[in-house]
């Protein structure tokens, strides 16, 4: 049986599916078997994230309704052969993807997978009740932003009524000039405000901005760097946080980055 | 520093958001508890702290701290 693993966080905006494909990609290169599970019905993204949005011909709404087996609906993605996409519907009755219909498909993809990672959608209606109940981890994706810890904080007080048996936090977009003077709270910061264990810290990164996911010609860009330590903590064979503000700190390295702009 | 204001900012928020009480409701109690502190005490309202956590038993831990300059002679009573 994979691991089944939801990545929430209340907030919208965070970067929830972001952070969803990019540890996808950095489990399949460490040639763990991923598949990334679309949860937001209506307000689907990872297939575009994932660029493969051309290539839907069934998505979860039709296995729930019984046109097709999980397995069918799956999209392999071109640069990682053991990363797969199950997508989201655009629309689906509530009543035919429910919590139980929903469990069913992810218990079934896990006999296949390493890793079965559920992309929540943001809020705390229907559709968190659905991806969240189905876990056995959770991490919980939150910026260094009051309103986004704030949410999160609620987020992690919610995910203890389920039956959930670890709870991280992963701290995305942190901006490491920001961090080292000071003026932005670092990842450890926030760990200690929710009062919760941190498995990643990412930084803020133009590629990912741009692109969405990082590539194999860009695996050594500092957000590339954190996502590889993030799946080396998931997988037990690391246990170090990015520490964004490294580049920023010490006397060189401040005339640098002042000369950089 | 901008960080330890936002850190004691989201402390107080998150606080409120447990505590399930209103940041405006601790101002007021705080109104409240600095006038009857000062019927017996010359004390200075910026001293005066209040914080309100709740406990793993669901019960509210209220702790009042205030420094007084002074205590005030009965005959001001």
């Amino acid at each position: 049986m994979g691991r089944k693993i939801v990545l929430t966080s209340g907030k919208g905006g965070v970067g929830k599916t972001t952070v969803c494909a990019n540890l996808g990609i950095a489990l399949a290169m460490r040639e763990k078997k991923v598949v990334l599970v679309d949860g937001d019905i209506g307000l689907n993204n990872l297939d575009v994230v994932m660029l493969v949005e051309n290539k839907i011909v069934y998505d979860i709404g039709d296995v729930a309704e019984g046109y097709c087996r999980a397995k069918q609906a799956l999209i392999q993605d071109d640069c990682y052969r053991t990363l797969f996409t199950l997508p989201s519907a655009k629309y689906i009755d509530e009543r035919k993807l429910t919590a139980q219909v929903f469990h069913s498909i992810i218990d079934e993809l896990s006999q296949s997978f390493d890793f079965v990672i559920v992309d929540c959608p943001a809020g705390i209606e229907n559709g968190f009740h659905r991806a969240v109940s189905v876990a056995e981890e959770a991490l919980v994706v939150v910026t260094p932003h009051v309103s986004a810890v704030r949410d999160a904080d609620k987020v992690i007080n919610l995910l203890a009524t389920y039956n959930i048996e670890d709870v991280s936090i992963i701290v995305n977009r942190l901006k490491g000039n920001l961090v080292a003077n000071n003026k932005m709270m670092d990842a450890l910061d926030i760990a200690r405000l929710l009062r919760t264990k941190i498995k990643g810290a990412i930084p803020e990164d133009d590629f990912i901005n741009l692109h969405s996911k990082f590539k194999k010609t860009n695996a050594n860009s500092p957000a590339a760097i954190a996502y590889g330590l993030l799946a080396d903590y998931i997988l037990g064979t690391g246990s170090k946080i990015y520490d964004c503000s490294s580049d920023y700190r010490g006397f060189f390295k401040k005339i640098i980055n002042t000369f950089r702009g | 520093m901008q960080k330890d204001e936002t850190i004691i900012r989201l402390k107080r928020v998150l606080l409120s958001d447990k505590i399930n009480m209103p940041n405006g409701l601790l101002n007021l109690l705080k109104k409240d508890v600095y006038s009857l502190l000062s019927c017996y005490f010359e004390l200075d309202y910026d001293t005066l702290k209040i914080t309100v956590d709740s406990n793993t038993k669901g019960e509210y831990d209220i702790m009042i701290t205030a420094k007084a300059e002074r205590v005030k002679s009965p005959k001001f009573f």
